[in-house]
């Protein structure tokens, strides 16, 4: 569906995976690289684009992101900078985060991937490897002997 | 599976088998239990190389604890490239030196000076037979974790040692700065 708002503006429907629609401005939109090359291969002259990897929550936070990035210009580059801290602060734990990183390389928003995977090292540097087990929930698949033998490869990395 | 063997000690690499973003494209609904995670998590769902683009953005020193989370980011750690935070190059101190008979009082630390960290690789009495080679030796390479040392003999001759891969793995990236 291709409409035009007052201001001249192009509109694309975005739909989610679970069918949620979302009608937001061409520039917005195109954000997104992934989107960019549809709309210019005329996908989105017809219906909605569909989007079959993004759920409806994390495609509106996705919408969110590209929104104040469009309208941003680099003067205002603190203030944007404070936005992502933000952003990402309110995605709360790392499996939002993992969402929106999947979502962000799918639709290949480059800012948006690399402000989730600097999020998610911060969250990794500097902790030992029980913390970030605990903190991801990942299961420790080495036996005790395996484990002693890696960390003994570099026991000065675990002091 | 290919190795190679130095002084003894057998350095082992297992062929790289990545999954990528791509495949996730494809297969998004379904399950990958790579990491054998709890059904209730789904961080299984990040693939090698959003992993890889998570562990670009910290230290050498965290790839080598990381390793030690699970046996995926190990072999993704170990077998692949991925580069790391901080690309200025290591200090190493070392001081070997005569302690009790039949002893070596021997230390080793390196300093990463982009996050101003100093590790300790070793710090006590070791046996004339593991360290006593290295006392008035001089570095004159390193390398892949290697240091090359030139241990001056009596009678002039020159010969060259490893030190331990255990003291020098940590130097890999000295001259890859």
């Amino acid at each position: 569906m291709s409409i035009t708002t007052e201001n001249n503006e192009k509109m694309i429907t975005l739909m989610s995976s679970d069918g949620e629609e979302f009608v937001v401005e061409e520039a917005v939109a195109a954000q997104s690289q992934t989107i960019k090359h549809l709309i210019e291969d005329g996908c989105s002259t017809e219906g909605s684009i569909p989007l079959p990897n993004v759920t409806g929550r994390v495609l509106s936070e996705v919408i969110q992101y590209c929104k104040k990035h469009s309208s941003s210009d680099d003067k205002e580059e603190k203030e944007l900078e404070a936005w992502d801290a933000e952003f990402v602060k309110a995605a709360d734990d790392h499996v939002a985060l993992t969402d929106l990183m999947m979502a962000a390389n799918f639709l290949d928003i480059k800012g948006l991937l690399d402000l989730v995977a600097q999020t998610l090292a911060n969250m990794i540097t500097g902790k030992s490897p029980e913390e970030v087990r605990r903190m991801w929930n990942i299961k420790n698949d080495f036996t005790p002997e395996e484990a002693e033998k890696v960390r003994k490869e570099n026991q000065w990395a675990f002091e | 599976m290919e190795s190679i063997s130095c002084d003894g000690v057998k350095i082992e690499f297992q062929n790289p088998k990545p999954r990528s973003l791509k495949a996730m494209e494809q297969t998004s609904t379904e399950n990958n239990h790579r990491y054998d995670l709890l059904p209730d998590d789904r961080y299984d769902l990040l693939p090698d190389d959003a992993l890889t683009l998570v562990f670009s953005r910290t230290s050498f020193a965290d790839h080598i604890r990381l390793r030690l989370v699970c046996k995926g980011w190990k072999r993704l750690l170990e077998d692949e490239d991925i580069e790391h935070e901080g690309r200025l190059p290591w200090k190493m101190f070392f001081d070997f030196r005569p302690a009790a008979a039949g002893l070596v009082q021997s230390s080793c630390k390196l300093y990463d000076p982009s996050n101003r960290q100093t590790y300790t690789v070793e710090d006590g009495i070791k046996s004339v037979e593991d360290r006593g080679k290295f006392q008035n030796a001089a570095i004159l390479e390193s390398k892949h974790g290697w240091v090359l040392f030139r241990v001056q003999k009596p009678k002039r001759e020159h010969t060259v040692q490893h030190l331990k891969k255990k003291i020098v793995y940590s130097l890999l990236y000295v001259l890859h700065s």
